[in-house]
C-alpha cells in the first residue's frame, strides 16, 4: 500500500549566514496570493546533515500538487538555482495530527525568529530555551516533563562539552534563564520576543485537546520536535537539557 | 487490512517447520506468511521446499545503507531483514515480526485476530515497553546514536522485540530515519523511541507498565514491574532463562527451547 502523501520536499544548501535571507524570501513567496491557495501547510527543519541546509516540506491543497510543484521549481530556479535539491519523498513529516500541527507552528516560529536574526549556536539555544520553558508553563505538562528528569543523570559527552564548562555557562546564564521564566509565567507579552506569543496560543490550544493518558507521549514528542526542527547539535542539546534541569532543581529548592 | 507475517529463522529444523505450519493455519484468513530465512549457505536446504520463503544474508548489513551497531545481525541489527522485506514488499498495512523461539500457548489466531480487529490499531505493538527513568541501567540505551545530534535520555523508550507488529507508515518513518537521517541503534531502543517521538502510537501486548492499553494488563504475556537493570529475567516474555514448559494458556512465551 502507498501512503497518502502530497508533501513536496526540498533541501536548501547554503552557509548558515544565508539562511535569514532565504527564509525571508521564501516566506514572502509562500504567502503570496498566487501560492497561498495551492498550499495547505509548510514545515521547515534546520539540518547539518550532508552540509548545512534547510529542509522544506510543503503540502499541497487537494489536487494542486502538480501546479504547486511547478511554481516552487520556478521560484527556486529564479532565486536559488544552485542551492536547491529535491528532497526524498516517502515520509510525511509527522505521525499524527497534533504533532503535525506542532511542527507547522514551530516552522512559523522559526521563520519569524530567524528571517531577521542570524542563525548561530547562541540564537538557536535562546529560541530553544524559550520554547522549553514555554512547555513548562502548563502545570500538567510541566509535571510530566520534569518527572521524567527527576533522579536521572544528564549524559555529558565530553568529546563535545565538559561538565565544569557546562556549570560555568549555566551560572553565567542564570539571570537570563530566570528572566525568561518570569516573563513567561507572568504572561508579559510586551517583553517576550514577538515570535513567541503565536506559538504559545497555538501550543496551548493543541495541549488542551490532548487526553490525559496521551499527555506524556505528546510532551516527549514536542520536546523532540524542538530539538529536531531546530537541528540542535549534541552540545546544544546537552546545554538545553542541563539548563532546564538545573533551573527546575533551583525552583524546587526555592519552594 | 493487508498483513504480512514474517517468521525469522536461520534454521529449517522440524520445530521451525511445525511452527511455520501452525502460523500458516492461523494466518490464512489474515494475510501472507513468509519464512524470513537467514541464508548462510550457497544452496538453500531442501526442507524449505513448499515453504513461502524470503531469504537474506549478512550482506544486508551493508546493502541497505543503514549504519549497523555491530558487524553481525545479532545483537541489535535484526530489524534490517524486516526493513529489507518492507522495501521489497511495500504492499502491506502491517508487518508482524516473529522470532523462531517465540510460542503462543493457544491458537495463534486468537492473538492475531485481537489486534487485527482493533478499531484504532497502534503503529507499533511489542512487549516490555519502559522509559529510561524506569530502567536506567539497561545496557543498550546509548546505542541510539547520531553523530551530530542526540535524543536526551529522558525521552528514550525501550521494548523487548522477539515478537512485534509494525505499520507501513511506521516502517516508512524508520527507513527514512536510518537511510536519510543516519540514526543508528539497537532496534529495542530505536523503534519505540523514534516512533513515539515522531508521533506514532506505540503499545504493549500485555505485561505491565504505562504503555499497556487500559484493560490489557498481562493480557497476552505476564511481566513483572520494571527493574533498574532492565534485564528481563522473569515473566513469560523474557531474555533468559529458557522456558521448557508453557504454563499459562493464551500467553506468549520466549525463549522457548524445543
Amino acid at each position: 500500500m502507498l501512503p497518502e502523501n502530497d508533501w513536496l520536499a526540498f533541501s536548501f544548501f547554503s552557509p548558515q549566514q544565508e539562511w535569514p535571507r532565504f527564509l525571508d524570501v521564501l516566506d514572502g513567496f509562500l504567502n503570496s496570493g498566487a501560492i497561498k491557495p495551492l498550499m495547505a501547510m509548510r514545515i521547515i527543519k534546520f539540518s547539518q546533515l550532508y552540509g548545512s541546509n534547510i529542509r522544506l516540506f510543503v503540502q499541497a491543497t487537494a489536487g494542486q500538487s502538480p501546479l504547486l510543484l511547478a511554481e516552487l521549481q520556478a521560484f527556486f530556479a529564479n532565486n536559488f538555482p544552485l542551492q536547491i535539491i529535491p528532497g526524498r519523498h516517502g515520509q510525511t513529516p509527522a505521525g499524527n495530527r497534533e504533532m503535525l500541527m506542532i511542527r507547522v507552528l514551530l516552522s512559523d516560529l522559526m521563520i519569524k525568529a530567524f528571517c531577521t536574526e542570524p542563525v548561530n549556536d547562541e540564537t538557536l539555544l535562546t529560541v530553544a530555551l524559550y520554547l522549553q520553558f514555554a512547555l513548562l508553563k502548563d502545570k500538567k505538562a510541566a509535571k510530566t516533563i520534569l518527572s521524567s528528569f527527576a533522579g536521572t543523570a544528564i549524559f555529558i559527552d565530553d568529546r563535545f562539552l565538559c561538565a565544569s564548562q557546562l556549570e560555568e555557562e549555566y551560572i553565567a546564564n542564570c539571570e537570563f534563564l530566570h528572566e525568561i521564566k518570569s516573563h513567561l509565567e507572568g504572561n508579559q507579552f510586551a517583553v517576550l520576543p514577538s515570535w513567541l506569543p503565536p506559538w504559545l496560543a497555538g501550543y496551548e490550544m493543541i495541549l488542551r485537546s490532548i487526553p490525559e493518558h496521551r499527555l506524556p507521549a505528546f510532551c516527549r514528542s514536542t520536546l523532540y520536535s524542538v530539538i529536531k526542527q531546530l537541528g540542535l547539535s549534541v552540545s546544544l542539546v546537552t546545554r538545553l537539557e542541563y539548563y532546564i534541569k538545573k533551573s527546575a532543581q533551583a525552583e524546587t529548592v526555592k519552594n | 487490512m493487508k498483513q504480512a507475517f514474517l517468521l525469522l529463522s536461520n534454521k529449517c529444523s522440524s520445530p521451525i517447520t511445525t511452527l511455520y505450519q501452525q502460523l500458516k493455519q492461523a494466518t490464512k484468513a489474515l494475510g501472507d506468511l513468509f519464512l524470513l530465512y537467514h541464508q548462510t549457505t550457497a544452496v538453500l536446504p531442501e526442507a524449505l521446499n513448499g515453504i513461502n520463503t524470503s531469504c537474506f544474508s549478512d550482506n544486508l548489513l551493508t546493502d541497505l545503507h543503514y549504519i549497523p551497531i555491530s558487524h553481525k545481525l545479532i545483537p541489535g541489527n535484526n530489524h534490517f531483514p524486516l526493513l529489507d522485506f518492507y522495501r521489497k514488499n511495500p504492499v502491506y498495512d502491517f508487518y508482524w515480526f516473529i522470532e523462531d523461539d517465540v510460542r503462543f500457548n493457544g491458537p495463534w489466531q486468537d492473538l492475531f485476530n485481537y489486534f487485527t480487529l482493533q478499531p484504532e490499531p497502534p503503529d507499533f505493538i511489542s512487549s516490555h515497553l519502559r522509559t529510561f527513568k524506569e530502567e536506567p541501567s539497561w545496557y543498550w540505551w546509548d546505542t541510539l546514536f547520531h553523530f551530530n545530534t542526540r535524543i536526551p535520555h529522558n525521552l528514550r523508550i525501550r521494548s523487548f522485540n522477539p515478537l512485534y507488529r509494525i505499520s507501513y507508515a511506521a516502517l516508512s518513518c524508520i527507513d527514512f530515519i536510518l537511510s536519510v537521517d543516519k540514526w543508528r541503534g539497537h532496534h529495542e531502543v530505536l523503534l519505540p523511541t523514534i516512533l513515539s517521538l515522531e508521533g506514532y502510537q506505540i503499545a504493549d501486548f500485555g505485561g505491565t507498565g504505562q504503555f499497556v492499553p487500559q484493560g490489557q494488563q498481562n493480557k497476552f504475556y505476564l511481566d513483572d514491574d520494571p527493574d533498574q537493570s532492565g534485564s528481563i529475567n522473569t515473566g513469560t516474555m523474557r531474555y533468559r532463562p529458557f522456558i521448557n514448559r508453557l504454563e499459562y494458556a493464551g500467553k506468549l512465551y520466549h525463549p522457548v527451547k524445543d
